[in-house]
């Protein structure tokens, strides 16, 4: 690289491996003095990304990266007579098909010959990851345009969502100039390192799309084992519980009983929270005797942190795509209540 | 990522004379209309007087990556790692690991300088429970694989594709 005449270069001397630290640099200096589009720009914009996933028909492959692990799946989606449909098949690892339509989210292990349904919630699927009311998004976030890129061989504008405290994570997401159809996010820690990236490696329109496409490829399934989710809420939890450490902005979206081979003992009551962009669960079990030596982690490779420990007579868990310090304060701020009788 | 590395290498060796005529003026169109390929051009220029200058001082970085380092979380890995165990490194690369972790330590101390928000120490309502050990030395927890797993499955925003089924890995009730 260029230092002009002197005699070396600079990607002689630090080698190529300073590119990319050069870009984030470049990226990082650009962000912070990018500024935030006007609500209602944000709010349109916004609006045109969740438009765009959710009534565009398109196809193409994507994969989910997080530090060295990489998985790829390949996505069908359309709007039909209304309704829309999407069709995910995993293409690495053991099989797995994901279908949703108006009704429900499918997800098939033909391994097992099981069937996981989930019904009462919208779960995001790349690349529909923003929801009404786009308004969540800016009490939390900045939203502003920080310059172009090229996915999947398009050209994309960059759209930084930046955390307005240390409580979250930022995202950006990359959405084609001409279909605002997102064709890569990026989840950053606090230092702007990548977290874990969704991103297209070829995607095409495809309108109109036959439904046949995207039904599931299981037509035995009739027989398998189905497992229904989210599983109801315990009929009466003998204690209450609060989070006086609840980030600003996130709310409770769902609450269930839960068990798991791997954690025998009484069902864990799981609630989820979520600000619209990033969520966490909160675990919460009576102990049986057992004691637990309280842990905190960042997980390594995904945006995921994790702590675990005790409140009275009770084992809590914190997991999820939040900041590591985070999770500590929500389980080390949680009370549990016994209820009296 | 702000730019295609390609870019950055074309810009490089435009810099060292050695880009070829049919990209260079391609690259210098560029430089007109992109404002991140301008910054690009005066951080490479930046850089590499800094190289040249041997009349800085002695920057003492290396001690401030070294704190910095010593002042990270642990990292606690889940299961096995897949990863192949690490090769030596030869001269090359170590330069270049040091070079990329001295531009790391530059972006922690910007992101650092330019964003308010949770304090060093973030105010944790007290429970009347002992604050958990430090954290643990390479100790993996084997609960954690399962609860990511049910995390991903339950929470409707992260990508639970990427979940197996096992029966450890499968909530119901």
């Amino acid at each position: 690289m260029g230092t002009g005449k002197a005699g070396f270069s600079i990607l002689k001397v630090l080698g190529k491996g300073i590119i990319p630290v050069i870009g984030l640099l470049i990226s990082g200096v650009g962000q912070a003095g990018s500024e935030p589009e006007p609500v209602g720009e944000s709010l349109s914009l916004l609006s045109r990304l969740s438009h765009a996933a959710h009534d565009q028909s398109y196809r193409g492959t994507y994969v989910v990266q997080r530090g060295s692990e990489m998985e790829s799946s390949k996505i069908l989606h359309a709007r039909i007579h209304g309704e829309e449909l999407t069709r995910i098949e995993v293409l690495d690892g053991r099989p797995r098909e994901i279908t949703r339509d108006g009704k429900e989210t499918r997800c098939y292990y033909p391994v097992q010959h099981k069937i996981r349904i989930e019904k009462g919630y919208t779960r995001h699927l790349f690349p529909a990851l923003i929801e009404v009311p786009y308004e969540q998004y800016l009490r939390y976030y900045d939203v502003s345009q920080v310059g172009m890129n090229r996915v999947a061989g398009r050209e994309c504008r960059r759209i930084l969502l930046r955390a307005r405290d240390r409580q979250r994570f930022d995202h950006e997401f990359c959405a084609d100039v001409d279909t605002d159809l997102i064709l890569k996010a990026v989840t950053y820690d606090q230092h702007h390192e990548p977290l874990e990236t969704l991103l297209f490696t070829e995607v095409s329109e495809d309108d109109p799309m036959s439904a046949e496409l995207l039904k599931p490829t299981y037509p035995d399934s009739i027989q398998w084992k189905k497992v229904f989710f989210p599983p109801p809420v315990a009929d009466h939890l003998s204690y209450q519980w609060d989070i006086q450490a609840l980030p600003p902005g996130f709310s409770k979206i769902l609450q269930m009983s839960i068990q798991s081979t791997a954690v025998p003992g009484a069902p864990f009551e799981h609630l989820v929270f979520s600000d619209g962009l990033s969520s966490f669960s909160v675990f919460i079990r009576p102990l049986q005797g057992e004691g637990f030596r309280p842990v905190q982690a960042r997980i390594q490779s995904s945006a995921l942190s994790y702590y675990s420990g005790t409140v009275g007579q009770h084992r809590i868990v914190v997991v999820g795509e939040v900041p590591q310090e985070v999770v500590t304060a929500i389980g080390q701020s949680m009370t549990i209540t016994e209820e009296t009788h | 990522m702000v730019m295609e590395d390609m870019e950055l290498e074309r810009l490089s060796a435009a810099m060292d004379g050695e880009l070829d005529d049919e990209n260079l003026p391609r690259l210098l169109g560029g430089c007109r209309h992109d404002p991140d390929l301008q910054q690009s051009w005066h951080a490479f220029h930046l850089i590499g007087e800094t190289l040249r200058d041997s009349r800085l001082p002695p920057a003492r970085l290396h001690s401030r990556i070294a704190q910095a380092l010593k002042d990270e979380p642990t990292v606690l890995v889940p299961g096995k790692s897949s990863m192949a165990p690490p090769l030596p490194l030869d001269g090359v690369s170590q330069r270049r690991w040091l070079a990329m972790a001295a531009a790391i330590a530059v972006v922690v101390l910007t992101t650092a300088l330019l964003r308010p928000g949770l304090p060093n120490n973030p105010v944790i309502a007290q429970n009347g429970q002992s604050a958990p050990a430090a954290i643990e030395n390479g100790v993996s927890d084997k609960d954690i694989q399962t609860f990511v797993a049910l995390h991903r499955q339950g929470s409707p925003l992260s990508e639970f594709q990427t979940v197996d089924y096992t029966p450890q890995t499968i909530a119901q009730r």
